[in-house]
C-alpha cells in the first residue's frame, strides 16, 4: 500500500451542493466510508484530484423501514441497515445482506451508495501499481488486454460483489439518481450495465453502471409485496472479511401448494448483479424437482463466473445454482 | 522400533521470499506422515489411536536417528484427547458429513547445535542488583507476545524466593542486554530460561555470602527465604534489603551473568546427515482430535471443534502454556483452511490481507487445552517448548477429520470450498455416492 496521494477534500451539506462539487472538481470522487474507494487510491489504482465527503449531506441519511415501504439514504451505514428492527422484520432480505458485508468494521463505515456502486473487483486489477505493470496493465486500468480473457476483444470482466444490490433487486427496489440534469429514477437492476457482450451493445467490468456524467445515487427504495418471502445467502471462504465467492438473494410468494412469484438474483458472479431472467415458467406449480431442474438451467445460462477471483470461477458459478435452490427451498417451504 | 528409511530432496523456488515460520519445516512432513499412519490403520483394520501407541517410545532413550528423548508425555496425550473428544464411543458414528480425525505432532526446545560455531554459550542473561534491592534482568530474548518476559522475570523470582515485582526485565534493546540468538525454534524458555536460572543461582550465591558475613555464619549454612535470609530456623537473620546492601558494600552495583550451553548428547549422531539443525535437549509432544462437518454440495468444512493435549515438561505458567497451544493450533488451521499463495507469471496473486486468508475470529472452533507434564530433566523446572509443537498436528487431524467425514483424502491443503467440491465431484462423476461408513441407527 502507499500513502494516499495529495487530494482537496470537498465537504458539501446538501444534496444540490454534491452536484455542483462534482461538476466543478473534474475528476473528483464520491467518498462514502471509503473503504474501497481508499484502498483503491493507496493502491494508486485511481487519484482522485479531489474526494467529495458524502457524511455531511443531512439528507442521504433516511432511513423508513415500516410495513408499507422501505427508503434507504446513499449515507446510510451498512451497520445501521444490518441493525435497523423495521428492516429484519419487513424486508429481511435486505437486513441480511447488509450483516454479511464484509466484517464490523467496514460495516460501520460502508454507506449504501457504496456498497450499491462498489467498484468491479479482479485478481488483475485489485493490486499494487507495480504488480499491474508488471502485469503489463489490465483493460480496467490503462492495459489493453483483459487477463482473464485473452480473446475478450476489449471486454473487462470484473466481477461485480456488491451484497445489497441483489438483495434490492429482488424486491424490485428502484434507485433515485441526481445529476446536472435533475432528478430521475431507474430500477435497481437498470443501474448495471455490466452484461459484458462481445458486439460492445453494453457496459463491462469497467463501465459497470448506468450513471451519467455528474450523477449520484441519493436514495433506494421499495414497497412491501404482500406474501413475499425473502432471504440472502452468500458462501466465502473465511466467515467475515470477505467478498462473496457468490452470493443470492431469493423472494418467493407461494399459495397453497404453488410457487406464485419467483425472484432471484446473484452477486459475486459478472460484471454486473443478475437478476434472474425467466423464472415466472417456474411458478404455477410446487417448488419441486422439476423447479429446482429449471432453476439450475437459469443459472447456467445466466450466471458467468469467469476467473477473476482467487476461486475458480466453474466453482462459484456451481454455488449461485446451489444456494439459490436452497434457499428457495427453505422459502417455500416456509 | 527400527524401520527407518528417510529420502529428501530440494528444489529451489524463487517465488516467495521465505524465512522461518511457526512450525518451521515440521509441518508439511507432518501432514504426509500422520495421513500415512491414518491410512496404515485403515488398511491394518486398527484404530488411529492404536497404530500411534503401537510406535510408542519409553524414555529415557536415545532414537534410531540419535535423538536424545528423556521425558515423553505423548501417551498421557493421545490418553486425553481420546478421552475429551469420546473418541470411542463417537468415531463412525457421528453421521454423513461429520467426522473425528486425530494427530500427534512434537517439537524441538531450541536446537542443540550451536547456530554460532564460536564456543559461545546458546544464551546469556544478565542480572544488575542496584542498591534500592531492585534487579533488573537484561536480555536479548525478544518478547514477541508469546509472555517470554513474563518466563525470565518468574524464573529468577522462584530461584531469589522474591515476588516478581522486585524484577525488572529490558528485553531486546541491544544497547545495553547481552545478545541472544533470538525467538526461534521454541528456545527462549529452555534456553534463556537456564540462562536466567544460572544468573539468579550466581546472584543468590553473593547474596548469601553477604549473609554470612552480616550472621558471622558459613554461607552453607545460610537459608534464603526471599525477602529473610537466616543462619537456621531460631535465627531471626537479615531481611533481603540489608543483605544487599552488605553484597554492594564494597562493590557498588553488582551484575551478574549466567549461562546456558546444550550437551552433545543431545547433537544428534553423524549417521544421519541433512538435519541441519540436528536434535534438541527437550522434544515436546502434543495430540489432538479435530471434529469437522463437511458440506457435501458446497465442499464448505466447518471445525466444529478441537481438542489438544501438549507435553511442556513443566508449565511455568499456564496461562501462557495454554495459550501458546490454541494459538498454534489456531495457525495451523489458518494453514489448514484458508491460507494460500498463488501466482499469475510469477507475480503473487494474494499479497495482502484480503486474499491471504488468515481465519477470523469468527471461524475460530472452541479449543479445549489439556497440559501435560512430565519434567525434562534438563528444562528450567523441568519446562520444555509450548509455542509451536501443536501446530503441526492440526493439518492432518484435520484431512482425517475430512477423510472420516466424506471419505475422501486431501493431498493437499487448504481445505478451501472448491478443492474440497472437486474432490467430491470427481467422485460423483466417477458414479460412487460416498462413503457408507457403519452408522448408528436411524441414519
Amino acid at each position: 500500500m502507499e500513502a494516499l496521494p495529495e487530494f482537496r477534500l470537498v465537504h458539501p451539506k446538501t444534496a444540490a451542493a454534491v452536484v455542483a462539487a462534482l461538476a466543478a472538481q473534474p475528476g473528483s470522487r464520491l467518498l462514502g466510508g471509503g473503504t474501497d474507494l481508499v484502498v483503491n487510491i493507496r493502491r494508486g489504482i485511481e487519484a482522485p484530484a479531489a474526494l467529495i465527503d458524502m457524511s455531511g449531506v443531512a439528507e442521504l441519511h433516511g432511513i423508513v423501514a415500516d410495513a408499507e415501504r422501505l427508503e434507504l439514504g446513499a449515507s446510510v451505514t451498512l451497520a445501521s441497515i444490518a441493525a435497523h428492527p423495521g428492516v429484519a422484520a419487513h424486508y429481511p432480505v435486505v437486513a441480511e445482506a447488509a450483516a454479511s458485508i464484509a466484517g464490523p468494521t467496514q460495516r460501520n463505515m460502508g454507506t449504501v451508495g457504496g456498497n450499491l456502486c462498489l467498484d468491479t473487483r479482479c485478481i488483475y486489477y485489485n493490486q499494487s501499481g507495480w504488480w499491474r505493470s508488471a502485469n503489463n496493465h489490465c483493460l480496467k486500468t490503462t492495459g489493453s488486454m483483459c487477463h482473464v480473457a485473452p480473446k475478450s476483444r476489449g471486454v473487462c470482466f470484473a466481477t461485480y460483489s456488491g451484497d445489497l444490490a441483489p438483495a434490492l433487486m429482488v424486491l424490485g427496489a428502484e434507485v433515485e439518481l441526481l445529476g446536472p440534469e435533475g432528478r430521475r429514477t431507474l430500477p435497481l437492476a437498470e443501474l448495471y450495465i455490466g452484461h459484458a457482450r462481445q458486439d460492445g451493445s453494453s457496459g463491462d467490468g469497467k463501465r459497470y453502471l448506468a450513471l451519467k456524467p455528474g450523477e449520484f445515487v441519493t436514495a433506494v427504495r421499495t414497497r412491501q409485496v404482500a406474501g413475499l418471502r425473502s432471504a440472502y445467502d452468500k458462501l466465502r471462504i473465511r466467515r467475515s472479511i470477505e467478498y462473496p465467492v457468490c452470493g443470492v438473494a431469493v423472494a418467493l410468494s407461494r399459495e397453497g401448494e404453488r410457487l406464485t412469484d419467483l425472484r432471484v438474483a446473484f452477486t459475486g458472479t459478472n460484471p454486473r448483479p443478475v437478476l434472474l431472467a425467466g423464472t415466472e415458467a417456474l411458478c404455477g406449480s410446487p417448488f419441486d424437482a422439476r423447479a429446482e431442474a429449471g432453476l439450475d438451467a437459469l443459472v447456467r445460462d445466466q450466471v458467468m463466473a469467469m476467473k477473476t477471483t482467487f476461486t475458480p470461477g466453474h466453482y462459484r458459478r456451481r454455488m449461485a445454482s446451489v444456494l439459490a435452490r436452497r434457499l428457495a427451498a427453505r422459502l417455500y417451504a416456509g | 522400533l527400527h524401520n527407518v528409511k528417510y529420502i529428501g530432496a530440494r528444489a529451489m523456488t524463487n517465488t516467495p521470499p521465505c524465512g522461518a515460520f511457526r512450525g518451521h519445516g515440521t509441518v508439511d512432513i507432518r501432514f504426509a506422515f500422520e495421513a500415512l499412519l491414518d491410512t496404515m490403520a485403515e488398511e491394518l483394520g486398527l484404530d488411529p489411536f492404536a497404530v500411534r501407541r503401537a510406535n510408542l517410545l519409553t524414555a529415557p532413550t536415545f532414537t534410531d536417528n540419535d535423538l536424545m528423548v528423556l521425558s515423553y508425555g505423548l501417551p498421557e496425550c493421545l490418553d486425553w484427547v481420546e478421552e475429551a473428544s469420546g473418541w470411542k464411543e463417537r468415531k463412525g458414528r457421528l453421521g454423513r458429513g461429520k467426522g473425528l480425525g486425530m494427530a500427534c505432532s512434537h517439537y524441538i526446545s531450541g536446537a542443540s547445535k550451536p547456530v554460532n560455531w564460536t564456543g559461545e554459550p546458546h544464551a546469556t542473561v544478565k542480572l544488575k542488583l542496584d542498591f534500592d534491592g531492585s534487579i533488573v534482568l537484561l536480555t536479548g530474548a525478544a518478547e514477541i507476545g508469546q509472555g517470554s518476559s513474563t518466563i525470565l522475570v518468574q524464573t529468577v523470582a522462584d530461584v531469589l524466593g522474591l515476588e516478581m515485582a522486585r524484577v525488572r526485565i529490558v528485553s531486546g534493546d541491544s544497547e545495553v542486554v547481552p545478545k541472544d540468538n533470538g525467538s526461534y525454534s521454541s528456545r527462549v524458555t529452555f534456553m534463556v530460561g537456564n540462562a536466567a536460572i544460572d544468573a539468579a543461582e550466581n546472584l543468590k550465591k553473593l547474596l548469601v555470602a553477604a549473609a554470612a558475613r552480616k550472621l558471622e555464619a558459613r554461607p552453607e549454612d545460610i537459608e534464603c527465604l526471599g525477602e529473610l535470609y537466616r543462619a537456621g530456623a531460631q535465627d531471626k537473620g537479615v531481611t533481603f534489603n540489608e543483605a544487599v546492601t552488605e553484597a554492594l558494600k564494597e562493590s557498588g552495583t553488582i551484575t551478574v551473568t549466567g549461562n546456558f550451553s546444550t550437551i552433545p548428547a543431545s547433537h544428534g549422531g553423524k549417521k544421519y546427515r541433512g538435519s541441519a539443525i540436528g536434535g534438541t535437549m527437550g522434544y515436546s509432544y502434543a495430540a489432538q482430535v479435530v471434529e469437522v462437518s463437511v458440506d457435501e454440495e458446497t465442499g464448505v468444512v466447518t471445525v466444529d471443534k478441537v481438542w489438544v493435549a501438549h507435553d511442556c515438561g513443566k508449565a511455568l505458567n499456564r496461562l501462557t502454556v495454554e495459550g501458546q497451544v490454541q494459538g498454534s493450533v489456531w495457525m495451523g488451521m489458518g494453514q489448514a483452511m484458508s491460507e494460500e499463495t498463488g501466482y499469475h507469471d510469477g507475480l503473487m496473486v494474494s499479497a495482502n490481507m484480503l486474499d491471504y486468508r488468515v481465519p477470523t475470529i469468527a471461524d475460530s472452533p472452541p479449543i479445549e487445552v489439556h497440559i501435560v507434564e512430565s519434567n525434562d530433566p534438563h528444562g528450567p523446572f523441568g519446562a520444555k517448548e509450548a509455542g509451536e509443537g501443536s501446530l503441526a498436528g492440526f493439518l492432518p487431524a484435520l484431512a482425517n477429520a475430512v477423510a472420516d467425514a466424506i471419505g475422501l483424502r486431501l493431498t493437499e491443503l487448504p481445505a478451501t470450498p472448491d478443492r474440497v467440491f472437486a474432490l467430491l465431484e470427481k467422485r460423483r462423476r466417477a458414479g460412487g455416492s460416498g462413503k457408507q461408513p457403519p452408522r448408528a441407527a436411524g441414519e
